[in-house]
């Protein structure tokens, strides 16, 4: 584990371009840049277009944010402008996911979630090591790169370029345990401020006027609040180090007319969701896949004559998300 | 020697999970042991599996009602004590005077009271592969046949032969595991496997 | 030979990790994969074998049934039996509810799913079964089930052959089956089902993805990544 460690470490210097000379920055100083970042990409107005890379799928994506002021509360689209017509569109508590093929799916919540930095310092601090090694130029801009280095095996290990002046994220390379890349994510262009008219315009438009043969679909899925739900009766026996519960939720099962018990977890770097739902198909099958930067593990337990499927998915490794599924238990079976 | 209970306990939880392959390891585990009990009940050689399988079975079905009070093996031996009873029962043969003791139990195979129908050929084998085994033993360096012997004849854990032998755990992992290799070389041959 | 081991491939390792399983000192994980190699390897299955045999030498104690392998023997009753059980529940069962029970089946947003729960029922009532997934990106068409497909029913694979894995021992499992199981399965009924629960566990992979990034994106306020992910089914 040592070892898989040093390579990381060794390839990720390697592979910058570092122009000018190198910050000795302080962790606390790339954890309060983090923390910018999470702050910025809520609070500013911003445009722009990127691509993001995985194997040998390339994808052009936009997107637009609206930061809340008096007038209007916050709201984010995303597009897919590459094959099948998709896209996302982020208002309040709710979500719409809306794809040429597969029509319209709504996420709606009873009530915002708490919202965990994507990127949070503190906690990350003990299982990542921190870096600012320099600065870069990414889409015409300045940028400071950091590095994120996970301290075990549990994680994947990432290069981040943050915007100089705004902290925005302009650039992301996720890592493996072998110093391998995953997955680049790049803005292209970014325009940083006020939206134009325009651009609200296409900010506003309703997701199924994007294409007239969308049809809906998916209903919502609502999150029950806390207090009308019983105590879960699962558990996971075993969570990697540093990763803590930050939400829990009941919703439609996508797969099954069943609810499915939603989990997320995250060490404020890294997240996985557990699912666990009762089968009532009949057919059952166990997988374990690493479908990018995603790893997907489907298990199946058996209580009594009942089936119970749990799956898996998070940027972690896939050994991690086979542990964790593995571990998925009734509670009332404590050994 | 029985293996702490530990190990067991991990394989067992999950075939109460439903993973049956892990209850494959544990036959694998056990199976000798339980065979070599059976025959000091039982004389026909292949009588002697039957009874075993039998007794695995029932134990993979009565494994919901293992709490864990004993080790795994010491209940697994209960069983297969009752399987082959009931078997000399049904074939209406005499029991004998009182049970094996799980502690003599390991002991039996070696006993030259039991009548065992057995070809010259199986004895031999059996003779065969021990004397390489011992040889092979003999020819280790000292480091590897010190770690080996610590943990199958003290039944020593890991941290314990790191003590013994002031040094890490992860270098007494790796010789217990090259001196098997290098036993395991000789005597694969003679068991016509291939590794 | 380096004692630092950073020279063992792959195999090695298993091969140590089935040394320490055996001694009761490994890392769940470690005992995963080994549950998992013996399951599917034979050669592993019988290293197994005689690192016992080793050590029960080691011990003086050595058995006259040193060649002697029930294990197979046992898993094998054991599979039949459940196989044997659940089929004379469904024959005693309740014939005249087979239209209630499919009416109850699972639905899906494809209408691969509506089909497919009639046609799990129309092979068994009470039976669940578990199988091994391809891990292979199986053509993209979908196609609807016609009400009169033949049924399947798949049983727990007694040989499993292992195509790729990567060092974590996930890989996906090829299932063999044992097609004197159950007599009225055909090749091809058993090649069908397994087409669709390969099928099924796409759509399950598919479908959890977007509840992820879906999850993800509204916890952390950030939704680039969560969705960029999503693109990597783009080729599925």
């Amino acid at each position: 584990m040592k070892k898989m460690q040093w390579i990381t470490r060794k390839l990720l210097v390697l592979s910058l371009f570092v122009s000018g000379f190198v910050y000795a920055d302080t962790s606390s100083d790339a954890g309060y840049l983090l923390e910018r970042m999470a702050v910025s990409s809520k609070g500013l107005s911003f445009q722009g277009e990127f691509v993001y890379q995985q194997g040998a799928q390339l994808q052009t994506l936009s997107i637009i944010h609206q930061a809340k002021n008096q007038k209007i509360s916050e709201k984010e689209r995303i597009l897919y402008l590459d094959g099948a017509p998709r896209e996302v569109v982020r208002s309040g508590n709710e979500l719409f996911f809306s794809s040429y093929n597969e029509g319209v799916t709504k996420f709606q919540h009873g009530s915002l979630l708490p919202v965990i930095n994507k990127f949070q310092s503190g906690v990350s601090e003990s299982f990542y090591d921190l870096k600012i090694v320099g600065i870069d130029r990414v889409a015409g801009r300045e940028a400071v790169l950091l590095l994120v280095l996970p301290k075990d095996r549990f994680r994947y290990g990432y290069q981040l370029w943050l915007d100089r002046e705004s902290s925005l994220l302009l650039k992301s390379v996720l890592v493996d345990d072998q110093g391998k890349i995953i997955e680049r994510l790049q803005f292209t262009s970014l325009s940083i401020g006020q939206l134009s008219d325009d651009v609200l315009v296409l900010l506003n438009r309703k997701p199924s006027t994007v294409d007239e043969t969308i049809h809906i679909k998916s209903s919502s899925a609502k999150e029950y609040p806390e207090k009308d739900v019983a105590p879960p009766d699962w558990e996971t026996g075993w969570l990697p180090d540093g990763f803590v519960l930050e939400n829990r939720s009941i919703r439609p099962s996508p797969v099954s007319r069943h609810d499915v018990d939603a989990l997320i977890f995250s060490d404020g770097i890294a997240t996985f969701s557990v699912f666990v739902e009762q089968d009532d198909t009949r057919v059952l099958s166990q997988a374990s896949e690493k479908i990018g930067a995603l790893s997907a593990v489907s298990k199946i337990y058996r209580e009594g004559d009942q089936y119970f499927h749990v799956t898996v998915v998070g940027d972690i490794p896939l050994g991690t998300a086979e542990r964790v599924a593995v571990s998925v238990r009734p509670v009332k079976m404590k050994p | 020697m029985v293996d702490s209970p530990d190990s067991d306990q991990q394989l067992v939880d999950r075939v109460k999970q439903g993973d049956k392959r892990a209850y494959d390891v544990l036959v694998i585990k056990y199976q000798h042991r339980i065979l070599g009990l059976v025959g000091g009940y039982v004389s026909d050689f292949q009588e002697v599996q039957d009874v075993t399988q039998e007794a695995f079975i029932k134990a993979y079905r009565a494994l919901d009602k293992f709490r864990g009070d004993s080790s795994f093996y010491t209940w697994l031996y209960r069983i297969a004590v009752n399987t082959a009873k009931n078997h000399l029962v049904s074939k209406g043969r005499r029991l004998p005077e009182s049970d094996i003791d799980v502690h003599d139990a390991d002991f039996l195979e070696t006993a030259t009271t039991l009548r065992v129908v057995d070809t010259p050929e199986r004895n031999l084998y059996c003779n065969e592969i021990e004397q390489v085994i011992h040889d092979v033993i003999q020819r280790l360096p000292d480091e590897l046949r010190t770690a080996v012997m610590l943990r199958e004849f003290d039944g020593l854990s890991y941290e314990e032969i790191a003590d013994v032998m002031d040094c890490p755990v992860g270098t007494v992992r790796s010789r217990i595991f090259r001196a098997r290799e290098a036993i395991d070389r000789e005597i694969r041959p003679l068991l016509g496997q291939s590794g | 030979m380096s004692e630092k081991g950073s020279q063992h491939s792959a195999r090695e390792q298993l091969k140590e990790s089935l040394s320490v399983s055996l001694d009761g000192q490994a890392s769940e994980l470690e005992l995963r994969r080994v549950i998992d190699g013996i399951g599917k390897d034979d050669e592993l299955r019988t290293l197994a074998g005689r690192y016992q045999l080793i050590g029960e030498a080691l011990r003086g104690k050595s058995s006259k049934f040193v060649n002697v392998d029930i294990s197979r023997g046992v898993m094998s009753a054991i599979e039949q039996e459940e196989v044997d059980n659940a089929f004379s529940q469904s024959e005693s069962g309740v014939g005249g509810s087979s239209s209630a029970i499919i009416s109850r089946s699972g639905r899906f947003v494809e209408d691969v799913w509506a089909s497919l729960g009639k046609v799990a029922v129309a092979a068994s009532v009470a039976f669940a079964v578990v199988i091994g997934v391809r891990n292979s990106n199986p053509t993209p068409e979908l196609q609807v089930l016609a009400e009169n497909e033949p049924a399947a029913t798949l049983t727990q694979p007694v040989q499993l052959a292992q195509i790729g894995s990567n060092d974590y021992g996930a890989s996906g499992i090829r299932a063999g089956y044992n097609s004197k199981q159950h007599d009225s399965i055909t090749p091809e009924q058993l090649a069908y089902a397994q087409s669709l629960a390969d099928r099924a566990t796409r759509e399950r992979f598919h479908a959890y993805a977007l509840q992820h990034a879906e999850l993800s994106a509204m916890g952390s306020g950030q939704s680039i990544l969560s969705f960029a992910r999503l693109t990597s089914f783009d080729n599925q």
